[in-house]
């Protein structure tokens, strides 16, 4: 059977060089691709913040090294374990995707919960982006959820990743979406709410919004994910309030 | 052997892969509400249609038969791996608005379609030209119905305003339904007005 020997040995040809060239070229792009994932990141965030990265039609108004030193100079990132204590030996950077995203099967805890804290280089105040992550349809929804200096009311959702389908659970980091979210509250008169995230047809109140049409999988995530990571960071902002 | 300019010429219009073969239509749809990511959308299936064409005939007489399918298919997609990979390096923002989109070029059928019926039978320089030819034929379509629901839907083209500030931009532009409607209306314009060689034949 020379002629099965032969097909074999071709297709093992085509899938080392086909291997190899894919490797070659994701190594060698990695660094910038990584450069532009933490770029996009930090922006995001920042407009979360409220700081005018880009204008209502999404077209960049700072350059990449404005965006690094804003980040660098007025944001300071902290991290917490899931019981909502403080873990002073890592920093925000140090955490891997997996320690950030991934859910213990029993707890649905996280391992690490970070956040970062944005003081107002003119006024002093403070805002705090959270960071929510969790499975949506297709794949892991990851944002921060940004909170006014009372920690209660939202100033904003940045949505970071996601994989979910384009034109329907896709549009989660539509700007029609994300805008809806600034001045939702997370609590109430001291009562913390059940965030939904609705279809788009419902009446939306203080702490709801509309989902984009044809994706319930998606909001029904985005829900769940909302309220269970913010009661983390709840329990460590309670705690510094009191002390 | 068909001459080179006809090869060239022929996908473009007569032979269009989106109007007169149907291929394609999927991202013909999908990535046209703005010229800017039609172009880069073209651009990327350009890159992947030349390369693979020019790979599958130059090993066209090395590929077993039994697996050639298998084989193509391994080509593209690693042509298509390497095109998302460098776009998500070098034009971040526009990878992430074609998302999914440049990934499935895989399954365009115009490039499979090509290799399948013109690469596995022609020589690397015709194979060359006739994947750019076809590219180019996409191209044209993709940009034009980008070019008409960027302008219609967003009062804009490439991003610069080109309607009067007080439009306020059609919807149905913008949603799928719009790029099936023009893709439609340019068949017709083609049928009716353009491809006369064809009209004589039938």
């Amino acid at each position: 059977m020379g002629g099965d020997g032969k097909v074999i040995g071709f297709a093992a040809i085509i899938c080392i060089v086909c291997s190899l060239g894919l490797s070659a070229v994701n190594s060698s792009l990695k660094p910038r691709q990584d450069h532009n994932k933490l770029l996009d990141l930090r922006s995001k965030v920042l407009q979360a913040f409220g700081v005018p990265v880009a204008n209502d039609k999404g077209k960049r108004l700072m350059s990449d090294e404005e965006i690094a030193s804003i980040f660098e100079s007025a944001v300071t990132g902290f991290v917490l374990d899931s019981t909502g204590n403080m873990v002073t030996n890592k920093a925000v950077s140090d955490l891997t995707v997996e320690e950030i995203n991934g859910r213990d099967l029993e707890t649905k805890l996280k391992q690490y919960y970070p956040y970062f804290v944005y003081t107002n280089p003119e006024s002093g105040g403070k805002r705090y982006a959270i960071h929510v992550s969790g499975m949506g349809l297709w794949s892991v929804v990851k944002g921060y959820l940004a909170l006014e200096s009372d920690q209660a009311t939202i100033a904003g959702l940045a949505v970071y990743d996601h994989l979910e389908t384009p034109g329907l659970g896709g549009d989660v980091d539509k700007k029609w979406f994300l805008d809806q979210f600034k001045g939702k509250e997370m609590i109430t008169d001291g009562k913390i709410n059940y965030f939904r995230v609705l279809k788009p047809s419902a009446k939306a109140d203080h702490a709801s919004v509309n989902g984009p049409s044809g994706a319930t999988m998606t909001s029904n995530g985005m829900t769940k994910f909302i309220n269970s990571d913010f009661k983390v960071y709840n329990a460590h902002f309670s705690t510094l309030k009191g002390s | 052997m068909a001459s080179a300019k006809k090869i060239i010429k022929d996908p473009l219009f007569d032979n269009n892969p989106i109007t007169w073969q149907m291929l394609g239509i999927c991202s013909a749809l999908a990535v046209t509400t703005q010229v800017n990511t039609a172009m880069v959308m073209s651009v990327a299936l350009t890159f992947v249609l030349v390369l693979s064409n020019m790979t599958i005939s130059a090993l066209r007489t090395l590929i077993p038969t039994k697996i050639r399918m298998i084989v193509e298919l391994c080509v593209i997609a690693t042509l298509v791996i390497i095109a998302d990979q460098v776009l998500k390096a070098f034009m971040y923002d526009i990878s992430k608005q074609l998302s999914v989109f440049v990934g499935l070029i895989i399954t365009n059928c115009i490039v499979m379609g090509r290799a399948e019926a013109f690469a596995l039978q022609n020589n690397v320089r015709d194979s060359m030209l006739d994947g750019l030819g076809n590219a180019l034929g996409y191209s044209i379509i993709l940009v034009a119905v980008a070019a008409i629901r960027e302008w219609l839907g967003s009062g804009t083209l490439l991003g610069i305003q080109a309607m009067p500030a007080s439009y306020s931009g059609n919807l149905l532009m913008v949603l799928p339904p719009g790029a099936f409607i023009i893709i439609a209306l340019l068949i017709w314009a083609q049928r009716t007005f353009i491809s006369k060689t064809l009209r004589e034949d039938n």
